[in-house]
């Protein structure tokens, strides 16, 4: 059954109410990887630590979307295959929602199926009751099994400049994670959370990185100035973002500031 | 089987260029021999090297198709195809394998050649049209000596004939299965080669149209080394002690004798009337026409070959030919045009300068002597040019070694000056050092990287040593932070780098096991080691040979730094009391236990306060076996990379080091499992160590948070900073908005100790860390640490990873505007069990009782981040219940946790509202009443 809540930029319709959920579970038979369209926005972080994994989904999602081992038969880290281990794709719930993240405003699990492919890759048995082995963890590492690409070496904020992570007018041509260690929570920077890296904003002399929290819509977003009109950064379809709307998790951070509340930044490519 | 190769390669020509008149002899790159002044044969050719601007490697098996010339470069064990056009004087690599390419053969764009490929010899053909390389075979069995001719490749497998059409792609078999043959040439539709009957072989011929075979000799001499071109065949043939060449035609069936001197004459090639041959070691021709014999080698090339230079492998186009000659103590390949007579050719140039700063201009004039069709040259920096006398501009500081290449239809010469241009620049110092951190004392081995050519080194080492070779060996005694700066010089001029920080040096403390010498005595027996061990002078502190045999336990003396030897033996026997008292037994392994080390600042408040102490398996005893164990507090910054890597690797992130471990042998190999106990300073945990984070927010913020019933400030907000590991309760409180109270569980930031081991070799990793007790005397923690793989250097570390469990922050709550209530809102959807952080259910939300006070509404559930992110808990209040009372203070005000917290629900609203509804109807209908009444 295909999903009909599409995703509109401005717009985003929450939904928890997936017509192919069911208290034994939630179905997605024409996801996006039937023509991989995948979108950073249908990664939503849920009820699990693991904002790293999390994140570093999204990271490629964004970056190299091409990359994510989301195949017919399974999902892929490194050089593993994670059988599909239900033909419908079934998601297991608990007290009817999603025990693992949450679906995006497209409507679409394969995030959630990834999570859980990555959560028995790591040695989880059944993924609903013991979770443990993907609580917690570094993003850079997640980044590396999701792609079976190289990490760079971790990069201290302190140093960043437009260049140092491969972009494309701003636009991050790897996928790239940030974290925290303190970070701000006053100024809704959380500590030790992990954070896709999205880019610089495009300006002659950057001011701001795009970074965005896995929690999406449900994600505190900083607070900011940017006072550009153009406020559609990226605009690619089927997935543009907005910075400027704060129900998305996707936000422009002042480069001080992130330099002095970040703990790393780290990437990953061929 | 290389000669038969050359036949197989035999090449043809369709018109005779064979003229017998005065002899103009060019040779190679030098100086033309009259033939008829030295043999009077008289005939006009030109010979010339092909291979000429090779001085290092040989080149082999040449094959010719018109004026495309293919051959093998060989250096050592490994070859690769060339391909040489003569007219356009185009050279180009077809092969770079690493692996051995042999035997080509050429057939207008067609090259084929036998290749090393996944452990077998197989057929490969490149298409010179398209530059593609098509593996024609791919099988397990060899595949030998390919010819092509057309479209057909012709070859050699396993005793048998084969041949592959390019066009069709069929493979078929040529020769009959079960007789062995090879050495194949092929011609149009006709296939020849050699086949074996008992020791005799045989010329036969295939027709590929109707895959006919048809036998062409039959008596007892050994035919070989077929050759075919139209309806001639050629071969070699034992007659009366020599090797002869024949002929053969197909059309009359006649064989004629071509050869009949008292020499060998071997591995003929046919093209129209002309065939060549090796002469003993010489390259001699025949014309068909008028039976005249040449020796091209002996009469055309007199002056560079001798009986000590073979000139072999000749193959055949029209008025060229082809061989593999010698030439300045390498093989080369050489060309002889016959009926052209040209001067010598001889590459020869000046340059205008020869050194100079970059960017260096150079000009080069041609100076070479015979007619130049063109000019090919390398200047040794990558870069190439095909003018007379080109200029070239060297950007970068080297020393380069210059070549020119000149050619012409008929000749090529080269030559090459090496070290010609010198630019020159000051030097750019660079250098590296094998190790940049350590201990003290710490001994360093630089080594210089320079650029620019540098004649001199002036190293300034930081802490005032200093040295004026290249790579010093320097040794540093005191712990600090060194720059490093190298003056590199030379004749342009001088350079200096400087390394800022470049060699860390710390404060470290050592330790050394020695295994003792005295009263321990070794024999080697088939059973492996014995040992024999005597208790006068080695401490036994445990032996019991009725209840235990297979343990002793040795105490060393003083000052060998060790607490106990633990002796094992696995053999039944065990160990025994011997006669003269000493116990002996044979040894599987002993087990090393250390002393207690500790820091020397145990009752100072300087530094970071520690101990360990080790123990470690070793198959043997080896007497006067050394291991030193040192210390020093955190990480060199080169270590400290290092962990954080080997952290990342397993999902998690270096927070601080503790100290690192260094473990080094002597004399002594390396460890099995070993265990180290390592004490930490409980206030350098308190400070360092990693626990799950606990951010509190809501929204709106600024709900006032209780931990314990005790005010800890408003939204958001950070707990955990004092709190004991342990389950706490945690209330949220705003006026207007529903209370939260939840449970949650502070970790103990010591399960976050780990050991990071660093190995002398290989990936480093986490080993088991395992906290063991808190001693309250010293206030130090102990960790035992298992390292399975042995002692190496360890990093007790702190480590923390991201994804705080309160991290699902900023849960959208409603104001509580109208009467609802009833209902569970909040709770948990899991929480993260098994891991040390929050428990996560809530406690179940009630309605509050009572009226409560105008102006406060509680938080629904959700408010409180850290809940697992079930979307009920989102509800607002409407939709679900209330909340339990929270530790709040009336009208928002921050209050103590004793205070008595107002009443809050939505029962009391839908009271104060149905009564404000009963006095309002009572009051209309009283005015109704009155006016009624008037």
């Amino acid at each position: 059954m295909r999903n009909t809540k599409r995703y509109q930029s401005q717009n985003i319709t929450f939904a928890n109410q997936l017509p192919a959920c069911t208290p034994n579970g939630c179905t997605d038979q024409t996801g996006p990887e039937r023509d991989q369209s995948f979108c950073i926005q249908d990664v939503e972080q849920g009820s699990l630590p693991d904002c790293y994994f999390m994140a570093a989904l999204a990271s490629v999602a964004w970056a190299d979307p091409n990359r994510l081992g989301v195949f017919a038969t399974g999902y892929k880290f490194k050089r593993d295959m994670v059988a599909t281990t239900l033909p419908d794709k079934k998601v297991a719930t608990y007290n009817g929602s999603p025990c693992y993240a949450r679906i995006g405003p497209r409507g679409f699990i394969w995030p959630l199926l990834y999570e859980r492919a990555y959560a028995v890759w790591r040695g989880c048995g059944n993924p609903c009751t013991s979770m443990n082995c993907i609580v917690g963890g570094a993003g850079m590492q997640a980044l590396e099994d999701i792609t079976g690409y190289t990490k760079s070496p971790v990069i201290q904020p302190g140093t960043w400049t437009a260049a140092t992570i491969p972009n494309n007018n701003g636009f991050a041509s790897v996928p790239a994670v940030a974290w925290t260690t303190n970070g701000d929570p006053g100024n809704k920077i959380p500590a030790d959370h992990t954070f896709s890296y999205l880019g610089h904003y495009p300006a002659i002399n950057p001011a701001y990185v795009v970074l965005r929290n896995p929690h999406g819509r449900l994600a505190p977003e900083p607070s900011t100035n940017v006072t550009r009109s153009d406020t559609t950064w990226y605009s690619r379809a089927p997935c543009p973002i907005n910075f400027k709307n704060d129900k998305d998790g996707i936000f422009a951070l002042a480069v001080q500031t992130f330099k002095s509340k970040f703990a790393g930044i780290g990437y990953v490519r061929k | 089987m290389l000669n038969w190769k050359l036949v197989g390669n035999k090449q043809k020509i369709r018109h005779l260029f064979f003229f017998l008149a005065v002899v103009v002899i060019i040779i190679g790159n030098g100086c033309p021999v009259h033939a008829d002044e030295s043999s009077g044969a008289g005939i006009d050719a030109t010979i010339s090297s092909l291979s000429t601007a090779t001085w290092d490697s040989n080149q082999e098996m040449p094959a010719i198709w018109q004026d495309r010339v293919v051959w093998e470069d060989r250096i050592e064990m490994q070859s690769d195809i060339f391909f040489y056009n003569i007219t356009s004087g185009k050279e180009q690599r077809l092969t770079i394998t690493g692996s051995a390419e042999l035997h080509p053969d050429i057939f207008a764009d067609l090259v084929v050649w036998e290749g090393w490929s996944n452990g077998s010899y197989n057929i490969f053909l490149y298409d010179l049209a398209n530059d593609v390389t098509i593996q024609v075979t791919d099988d397990t069995h060899d595949q030998f000596n390919p010819c092509v001719w057309g479209d057909i490749i012709a070859w050699e497998d396993g005793g048998s004939v084969y041949y592959y059409n390019v066009v069709t792609g069929e493979e078929s078999q040529a020769s009959e299965p079960g007789t062995p043959a090879g050495k194949p040439d092929v011609w149009g539709n006709h296939i020849v080669w050699e086949q074996w009957s008992g020791d005799n072989p045989e010329i036969m011929l295939y027709n590929i149209s109707n895959r006919s075979i048809h036998q062409v000799t039959s008596d007892p001499g050994n035919q070989q080394y077929p050759s075919i071109w139209e309806d001639r065949i050629v071969w070699s043939e034992d007659k009366d002690g020599y090797k002869q060449i024949m002929l053969y035609n197909i059309t009359t069936g006649n064989v004629t004798n071509l050869t009949s001197d008292p020499w060998n004459h071997e591995f003929p090639v046919i093209f129209g009337n002309l065939v060549v041959y090796e002469r003993f070691s010489d390259i001699s021709a025949i014309d068909l026409t008028t039976s005249e014999e040449v020796l091209l080698t002996e009469e055309v090339l007199p002056a560079p070959d001798t009986p000590d230079t073979p000139q072999i492998q000749p193959a055949l186009w029209g008025n060229r030919v082809v061989w593999r000659g010698v030439s300045d103590g390498y093989y080369d390949i050489f060309l002889c045009t016959l009926g052209v007579s040209l001067p010598p050719l001889a590459a020869d140039f000046m340059a205008n300068i020869t050194e100079g700063i970059p960017p260096l201009v150079v000009e080069f004039t041609d100076k070479s002597a015979g007619e130049v069709a063109g000019w090919t040259w390398d200047f040794g920096d990558g870069e190439k040019s095909h003018v007379q006398n080109p200029v070239h501009t060297f950007a970068e500081p080297e020393i380069y070694p210059v070549t020119l290449t000149v050619h012409n239809p008929w000749q090529r010469s080269a030559v090459r000056m090496d070290g010609l241009i010198t630019v020159g620049s000051p030097p750019v110092p660079d250098y590296s050092a094998d190790v940049l951190c350590g201990p003290a004392p710490l001994s360093v081995q630089f080594m210089d990287k320079s650029n620019g050519y540098p004649s001199g080194w002036h190293w300034d080492f930081g802490d005032g040593g200093n040295s004026s070779v290249q790579d010093p060996f320097y040794t540093y005694e005191s712990p600090g932070v060194y720059t490093v700066s190298l003056l590199a010089e030379n004749k342009w001029g001088n350079g200096t780098t400087e390394k800022e920080d470049y060699i860390t040096v710390v404060e470290g403390s050592s330790h050394q096991c020695i295994l003792p010498a005295e009263g321990v005595g070794i024999e080697y027996t088939d059973a492996g080691m014995h040992i024999v061990l005597d208790p006068g002078a080695f401490g036994i502190s445990r032996f019991d040979p009725l209840e235990v045999r297979s343990l002793v336990t040795g105490i060393p003396g003083p000052g060998s730094g060790i607490s106990g030897i633990e002796f094992i033996s696995g053999d039944e026997t065990g160990f025994y009391q011997s006669g003269n008292e000493t116990i002996e037994g044979n040894l599987s392994g002993i087990v090393l236990i250390s002393d207690d080390v500790c820091s020397l600042n145990r009752n100072s408040s300087i530094g970071l306060v520690w101990d360990y102490n080790f123990s470690s398996f070793y198959p043997e005893y080896p007497p006067g076996g050394a291991i030193t164990s040192t210390v020093w507090e955190g990480s060199t910054p080169e270590d400290a990379i290092r962990f954080e890597e080997i952290a990342i690797d397993n999902h998690h992130h270096v927070n601080a080091t503790a100290i690192t471990l260094l473990f080094q042998s002597g004399n002594i190999q390396s460890s099995g499992p070993a265990t180290i106990v390592a004490g930490i300073d409980s206030a350098w945990i308190e400070r360092y160590g990693w626990r799950w984070s606990h951010h509190v927010d809501s929204d709106p913020q600024g709900a006032m948070v209780y931990v314990d019933s005790k005010l800890v400030g408003k939204t958001p907000v950070d707990i955990g900073e004092g709190l004991s590991p342990g389950n706490h309760t945690v209330s949220l409180v705003k006026p207007g908005y529903y209370g939260n109270i939840t449970t949650i569980t502070i970790g103990d930031r010591r399960e976050n100790i780990r050991a990071i081991r660093i190995p002398d070799f290989g990936e480093g990793s986490f080993v088991n860390t395992s906290f063991l007790y808190h001693d309250p005397v010293s206030g130090m923690d102990y960790f035992r640490v298992y390292s399975p793989e042995g002692l190496s250097k360890f990093g007790i570390v702190s480590v923390r990873q991201e994804g705080n469990i309160f991290q699902l922050v900023n849960l959208v709550v409603s104001r509580a505007l109208s009467a609802g209530g009833g209902g569970g809102g909040g709770g948990s959807s899991g929480g993260t069990p098994g891991r040390a952080a929050a428990s996560a259910a809530s406690p179940p939300v009630k309605e509050p009782p009572g009226p409560a006070p105008q102006g406060t509404v509680a938080l629904p559930p959700a408010a409180f981040e850290g809940h697992q992110a079930h979307e009920s808990t989102l509800q607002p209040l409407g939709a679900g219940g209330g909340g339990e009372l929270p530790p709040a203070t009336p009208g928002g005000e921050v209050g103590s946790s004793s205070k008595v917290l107002p009443i809050e629900g939505t029962s009391s609203l839908i009271v104060l509202r149905s009564l404000s509804l009963v006095f309002v109807a009572i009051f209309v209908a009283v005015v109704f009443y009155m006016r009624w009444k008037r």
